[in-house]
């Protein structure tokens, strides 16, 4: 059975311990995939544009890592500005919102934004590997 | 032995007079046509009529449009029979808008109900008392969440970097670069239960205790003072505009702190295109509310995107300028100790201006 590819994963976070410590997981894992970092949601809407607009560019992130609580901005605001800029793209995304405390379900499915899943910090080697597997068909190792 | 003589003791009539005349409660007696019939002194003080002007005109007269069905439909019940009492906002008369507790009730005759007293409690300071109250566990509950959140996000950066650090070969580049992530993380984590303490501290009740008269332009020269060199370093200008016998009755360490960081904020958000000027100014005394101003020409802030979010705990608007979102809410929290207000105008690369009051 053919593994299918990693994505390439954008992580979206004003913290740069957080950063590093997500980067890092990603990066080990076999294939090392291609991680870019945003710490704000203006540097991620460019990561996004500069990458995604015009395909046969670069590796198009289809994992997005979202920390809610991103100043100025929330990552609520960030996904309704990809969404204007961008109208048929957010679909074709695995969006996961990762915030420092458990959030209501209810609150996040008001937003009607394209968000896929929700995880509570930290983010672990088990929780990716979930992600992968879940959202991408990568088989988890075990 | 004679039967001991009775008191002399005011005829029911009288009793019952002085009751309905003296009592500081609105009293009204009406027909069921809604026809004041009669009006005690409360009611003609507070609509500033005599009582000619007042009986026999419909009650209608002295109530706003909005509340009039309620008042028609309490009168209804009650000539059915019933005690009625519910609450209202509304003004009589000419009279400002008070919270009124009213109650009705029916006079019967042989059954029959012929006319209904009603009377009328002020309960407007209760409700305000009420609403701060409300307001103060909103503000609660609202800080709780924030002090969670940022507690619990540097503790989960921690908590993952730990992990990471536990596959990471001791030694190696990537385990030195995790242990500084993870220490950085910790600091935060520290930085932000000092912020608590700091803000509990200033929230003590102990503070009023030591208020006194502060001449403000005696703080005011001591912060400008102690920033001097700041001010010089940038080439801005700090103009101060207070009156020397002007003070105020407040805690001279929060006065200085909230001169000190509303001054940081305008040395620090200053704009990189036109030299620093603040003016700072206060006016007030002699029985009028303090008004203290301070204004920069700096960069401003997007107040419609910050909306109500100025003064709150850990909200930042420069996001590529250090500060941790602590400040303002800092100086909000000083100004409310004082009993005062604080408010802000800005614009984009035009500057702030912070005015405070305190009645």
């Amino acid at each position: 059975m053919p593994q299918r590819q990693h994505p390439a994963v954008l992580l979206v976070d004003d913290d740069a311990a957080t950063n590093y410590n997500n980067q890092r997981l990603l990066q080990r894992l076999p294939g090392s995939p291609e991680v870019l970092v945003a710490s704000n949601a203006d540097d991620a809407l460019a990561v996004l544009h500069a990458r995604c607009a015009h395909p046969g560019t670069a590796a198009c992130p289809t994992l997005i890592l979202l920390d809610l609580n991103l100043p100025p901005r929330n990552g609520f605001e960030f996904l309704r500005a990809f969404a204007r800029r961008h109208p048929t793209l957010p679909q074709s995304f695995v969006v996961v919102l990762l915030t420092a405390l458990p959030l209501d379900p209810g609150l996040v499915e008001d937003q009607h934004l394209p968000v896929t899943a929700m995880l509570t910090k930290p983010l672990t080697a088990e929780a990716v590997n979930h992600l992968l597997y879940n959202y991408f068909d990568v088989p988890t190792l075990t | 032995m004679p039967p001991k003589a009775r008191p002399p003791i005011a005829t029911t009539e009288i009793r019952f007079r002085s009751l309905f005349d003296d009592t500081p409660e609105l009293i009204l007696y009406q027909n069921e046509k809604a026809t004041i019939l009669d009006a005690n002194r409360a009611f003609l003080a507070l609509v500033a009529e005599p009582k000619d002007r007042v009986v026999d005109r419909p009650y209608d007269d002295f109530l706003p449009p909005e509340v009039q069905p309620l008042f028609q439909e309490k009168l209804q019940e009650a000539f059915a029979g019933k005690t009625v009492r519910f609450d209202m906002y509304a003004a009589q008369g000419n009279s400002a808008p008070r919270h009124w507790d009213v109650v009705k009730v029916p006079l019967l005759e042989n059954g029959v109900v012929i006319g209904v007293h009603m009377i009328a409690r002020d309960i407007t300071d209760k409700m305000q008392a009420q609403q701060e109250i409300v307001t103060q566990n909103q503000d609660l509950q609202q800080f709780t969440y924030i002090v969670s959140h940022n507690l619990r996000a540097p503790l989960a950066s921690a908590l993952g970097l730990a992990d990471l650090l536990g596959t990471e070969e001791p030694g190696s580049p990537y385990f030195e670069e995790t242990r500084t992530h993870l220490q950085a993380s910790l600091h935060q984590l520290d930085r932000v239960l000092r912020d608590m303490n700091t803000i509990l501290s200033i929230r003590d009740q102990k503070s009023v205790a030591e208020a006194e008269a502060v001449p403000l332009a005696d703080v005011v020269q001591q912060v400008v003072q102690n920033l001097q060199e700041v001010v010089d370093q940038c080439g801005g200008t700090v103009r101060v505009a207070i009156p020397a016998d002007l003070s105020l009755r407040a805690n001279r360490a929060y006065l200085y702190s909230i001169f000190f960081n509303l001054l940081s904020n305008a040395l620090q958000y200053r704009a990189d295109e036109r030299p620093l000027v603040v003016t700072v100014t206060a006016t007030g005394g002699a029985g009028q509310p303090t008004r203290l101003t301070v204004a920069d020409n700096g960069s401003g802030f997007d107040q419609e995107q910050a909306g109500d979010d100025v003064f709150k705990l850990y909200k930042r608007f420069h996001p590529h300028r250090p500060g941790r979102g602590l400040g303002l809410y800092l100086i909000k929290t000083h100004v409310e100790s004082l009993g005062g207000h604080i408010a802000v105008y800005s614009r984009v690369d035009e500057g702030a201006r912070f005015t405070i009051v305190v009645p």
